[in-house]
């Protein structure tokens, strides 16, 4: 079967060739629970993966990696698209000034820091991975990133660490 | 044609930028100029020119509506800029071309994932699953 094929086909919830490509992510979920990947990520993938073709890739992408920095950069991808595809529905945003820019990235980046520095009191990001089922690699990327936190991340790590709102908030969560 | 900066743009400017990758210069000076290209896509010779923009595809399939606007060297650290462009969807979105992410090239795999990448964002804004931060204009 071509690629093409596959792709005209993906969302045809009748198609053998749909079914086979869930098939093929239960089984990737099942390498990932081997691999100590938390529950709830490897249900949101799977869940993601049987929707979205891009997503299903990622997941054939890790059962066929070896190198573990390559491995930790799909399970952040594929974190960053189940939070994509989350998204309910399309959502005029505030608009933002290219002036503003770089006050929005130092603004992110001081509030990423502060939160960090509250995750490391408690126990660091190996243990926060624990608390919240977010891969570890999804929050080093978090962690170590300019861009926007996504509300519902925040919320985990708030449940998590027993954080207030106040602790958690920002005006360029989205 | 309208260029819609979407939160996935937005976030991968704020990136790059922070990790020193591109610097206000040059998305002044270079890639904005680039990007206002769009407004009269694609009449102009440079969407012609493969080295600067190209159908986006994994092993010889094309993304439908998937698009890359390519610079080779850009900046001080001469890097490999993609932007990955939505455009040639249908019904209300056709007109609009959507700015997805930024990233740099760096090796096949990374390149790998960001298709896979533009492939679940494409599918999204045909599902009217997006955040839209603003317009270049």
């Amino acid at each position: 079967m071509t690629g093409n094929a596959r792709a005209s086909n993906y969302f045809d919830e009748t198609s053998e060739l749909a079914n086979a490509c869930r098939v093929e992510s239960y089984a990737i979920g099942a390498e990932m629970k081997k691999a100590g990947l938390p529950d709830n990520f490897i249900v949101a993938a799977v869940t993601t993966a049987n929707d979205f073709e891009g997503v299903f890739n990622l997941l054939k992408m890790w059962a066929n990696e070896s190198d573990r920095a390559e491995r930790d950069a799909i399970v952040s991808d594929i974190q960053e698209l189940i939070d994509d595809c989350a998204q309910p529905e399309k959502v005029e945003g505030v608009y933002v000034r290219f002036d503003d820019l770089d006050r929005i990235a130092s603004d992110v980046r001081k509030f990423k820091d502060s939160l960090r520095a509250l995750v490391d009191e408690r126990g660091g990001i190996g243990k926060l991975a624990e608390l919240t089922a977010i891969p570890q690699p999804s929050l080093s990327r978090f962690f170590n990133t300019a861009a926007m936190p996504r509300r519902t991340t925040l919320h985990k790590i708030a449940r998590a660490l027993n954080l207030s709102q106040i602790q958690i908030a920002t005006e360029w969560s989205v | 044609m309208e260029i819609i900066i979407t939160q996935w743009a937005l976030d991968s400017y704020l990136d790059l930028k922070h990790a020193n990758q591109i610097s206000a210069e040059d998305y002044k000076e270079t890639i904005r100029p680039d990007v206002l290209l769009l407004l009269v896509f694609p009449d102009h010779p440079k969407f012609a020119n493969g080295k600067f923009w190209s159908p986006a595809a994994v092993d010889s399939n094309v993304l439908s509506a998937g698009f890359k606007m390519k610079r080779h060297i850009l900046g001080e650290r001469c890097v490999q800029l993609r932007l990955p462009v939505g455009l040639g969807f249908a019904d209300e979105l056709a007109g609009k071309a959507f700015l997805l992410h930024a990233y740099v090239k760096t090796d096949p795999k990374a390149e790998a994932r960001q298709l896979e990448k533009m492939r679940t964002r494409l599918q999204l804004i045909r599902l009217r699953k997006y955040i839209e931060r603003g317009r270049l204009t």
